[in-house]
C-alpha cells in the first residue's frame, strides 16, 4: 500500500509571527492540501502551516502582502522582521505597566 | 501607460432637486430617439415568435469553449478552480469589452450591435489586478460576520466615565471613516469593466465588510453613552481619499496607508479595549481590515510591477504620497482621536501623559507597519515620508 504524501514527508514552509492573518494564504493552499489554518486563540489572527501536510507547493509566498512565508531550506528559521514586530515594544510598555 | 480617469467627470452626478425630469428626459432621448437599435432587435424577436420560428443560434459552440466542465477542488468551486478552465482564466491585460459581456463567452459576433458602456474607465488590469485577489474573495466570504448576533452585547457593561467618553470617542472616529472604505471601493467597482470579475467581486465584500464595521462601531457608541464628536480633520482625510485621480493611487491612500493605520488600531486592540466585548469587536474588524491592506499592497505591487514605464509611476505616486500622507496625518493628529486613545492606553483621563508613552509606541508602529507595506509594493518611501517617523509630541 502507498503511503499518503502527508504521511511520506513534511513540509518546509512555515509563517512567521508578523502575519497580519488576511488569509490570502489560506485558499492558495491546494483543496487537497489545506495545510494553512487560523490559529486559534490568537488575537492577532495569524496563521500557520501544519508541517505533516505542506507539499511545499510554493503557491502561497508570493500572495502574502508582508513576506511572512518562509522555506527552510532556503532560509533557515528565521524570526519576522521589519515593521510588524513593533507591537512587540507596545505590548511590552504595556505589560511593563501591569 | 493609459491612465482611468476620474468617474465624478465622466458621468451626471444624481440631481434630487428637479433632476429626476430632466434625467428622464435625458432618458427617453437617449433610448427613444437617439440610438434605437434596441427597438430593431426587439422587432426582428417580436417577428420570429410570431412565426413559430426557432433560431437555436445559442446551440452551436463555436468555438469550442463548452464542453470542458470545470472540477471544484475539497472546499468547493472556487474562481481558481474555473478559472483552470481554459478560456476563463485569462485575465486580459487591456480591456476592450465595455459591456456586460462575461469574460469567455461567445461574444464577437454580437459586437457591432451591443451597446458600449461608457463608464467603463478602467481598462489596464494593472489599475486593479492583483495576485491575491481571488483567494482573498474566497477568505473574504468565508469570514463574513455578523454585527448584531456575533458581538455578546448583552454582556457590555458600562465603563468609568472617562474610559466610556474614550472608547465612544474612538468609535465614532471609526464610524467616520468606514464608510470612506466602503464609498471608495463603490465609487470605483462601477468603472471597472465585466473582464475584472475577480476584482469586482472582491470589492463587493470590501463594500460589506465596511457598511458591518460602520454598523458596529456605531451601536458600540450608542450602546455604551452615544456617538460623540465627528472632526474636520478626518473629513479632509476622507475627501482625500475618495477625490484621488486613479483607482491605484486611491487604493494606496485607503488600503495601504488609512486602512493600515486603521489596523494598527485594531492589532493594538488587547491594549486599547477596556471590555471583552471591544476586543470581540476589535478582532473581528481586524481580521476584515488585514484583507483589506492586503489587496491594496499587492495592487500597488501588481501595477508597479507591469507598469511599461515605472520609473514615470514610481514618480506620479511619490508626488501623489506627498500630499497624501500630510492630509491623513491631519486625522491622525486629531485631538479627537490622539487623546482618547491615550487615555485608553493609559487607563484613564488621570493618566494620559503615562498613556501618550503608549502612543508613542503606537505610532513607531503606524510608522513603521506603513514604510513595509510601501516596501513589499516596491515603493521605497522611508527618506521621502512625509510622515513624521516618531511621535510628534513634547510633555507640555
Amino acid at each position: 500500500m502507498v503511503a499518503p504524501i502527508a504521511a511520506m514527508r513534511t513540509g518546509h514552509f512555515y509563517i512567521d509571527e508578523t502575519c497580519i492573518g488576511c488569509g490570502a494564504c489560506e485558499h492558495a493552499c491546494p483543496g487537497k492540501v489545506d495545510a494553512i489554518y487560523r490559529v486559534e486563540g490568537d488575537f492577532l489572527g495569524r496563521f500557520a502551516i501544519v508541517l505533516e501536510e505542506c507539499i511545499d507547493c510554493g503557491f502561497c509566498v508570493p500572495l502574502c502582502p508582508v513576506d511572512c512565508i518562509h522555506d527552510a531550506r532556503k532560509e533557515g528559521i528565521i524570526e519576522g522582521s521589519g515593521g510588524y514586530t513593533r507591537i512587540k515594544e507596545l505590548q511590552a510598555w504595556a505589560r511593563s505597566r501591569n | 501607460m493609459a491612465q482611468a480617469t476620474d468617474p465624478g467627470k465622466v458621468l451626471d452626478r444624481p440631481n434630487g432637486n428637479g433632476g429626476e425630469e430632466n434625467g428622464l428626459a435625458r432618458y427617453e432621448i437617449s433610448f427613444g430617439q437617439a440610438d434605437t437599435r434596441w427597438a430593431e432587435m426587439l422587432a426582428r424577436n417580436a417577428e420570429r415568435l410570431l412565426k413559430g420560428s426557432y433560431s437555436f443560434h445559442w446551440l452551436k459552440t463555436d468555438p469550442p469553449n463548452f464542453g470542458r466542465r470545470a472540477k471544484p477542488s475539497s472546499r468547493g468551486l472556487t474562481y481558481t478552480d474555473i478559472n483552470n478552465v481554459r478560456p476563463y482564466g485569462e485575465v486580459p491585460e487591456h480591456v476592450d469589452w465595455k459591456s456586460f459581456a462575461p469574460r469567455g463567452a461567445l461574444r464577437d459576433p454580437y459586437r457591432a450591435e451591443m451597446p458600449i458602456i461608457e463608464d467603463y474607465t478602467v481598462l489596464d488590469s494593472c489599475e486593479v489586478w492583483a495576485d491575491n485577489v481571488i483567494t482573498l474573495y474566497e477568505e473574504a466570504k468565508a469570514r463574513q460576520w455578523n454585527a448584531t448576533r456575533d458581538i455578546p452585547w448583552e454582556e457590555l457593561k458600562p465603563l468609568p466615565d472617562d474610559l466610556e467618553k474614550a472608547t465612544c470617542q474612538l468609535c465614532t472616529f471609526l464610524t467616520e471613516v468606514e464608510f470612506v472604505a466602503g464609498d471608495f471601493p463603490a465609487k470605483w467597482m462601477y468603472r471597472i469593466p465585466q473582464d475584472f470579475l475577480e476584482v469586482k467581486s472582491f470589492l463587493s465584500t470590501q463594500i460589506m465588510d465596511e457598511a458591518r464595521h460602520q454598523e458596529v462601531f456605531r451601536k458600540r457608541a450608542i450602546a455604551g453613552g452615544g456617538l460623540m464628536h465627528s472632526a474636520p480633520g478626518f473629513e479632509w482625510a476622507l475627501k482625500a481619499i475618495l477625490d484621488a485621480p486613479t483607482h491605484t493611487m486611491g487604493t494606496f491612500l485607503l488600503n495601504l496607508l488609512g486602512e493600515g493605520l486603521v489596523l494598527s488600531i485594531f492589532r493594538s486592540g488587547e491594549m486599547i479595549a477596556k471590555t471583552h466585548v471591544d476586543k470581540e469587536i476589535f478582532r473581528r474588524c481586524m481580521q476584515d481590515e488585514a484583507r483589506h491592506v492586503s489587496y491594496g499592497v499587492m495592487q500597488f505591487k501588481y501595477y508597479l510591477d507591469n507598469n511599461h514605464d515605472r520609473e514615470g509611476a514610481l514618480e506620479q505616486l511619490h508626488r501623489f504620497a506627498d500630499i497624501g500622507e500630510r492630509v491623513i496625518l491631519t486625522a491622525f493628529t486629531e485631538p479627537a482621536l490622539v487623546e482618547p486613545v491615550a487615555i485608553l492606553l493609559g487607563g484613564g483621563l488621570d493618566k494620559i501623559d503615562n498613556g501618550m508613552e503608549g502612543m508613542a509606541h503606537l505610532w513607531r508602529m503606524f510608522i513603521d507597519e506603513y514604510l513595509q507595506r510601501c516596501a513589499r509594493a516596491g515603493f521605497e518611501r522611508r527618506e521621502r515620508c512625509k510622515l513624521p517617523l516618531d511621535f510628534p509630541w513634547r510633555q507640555g
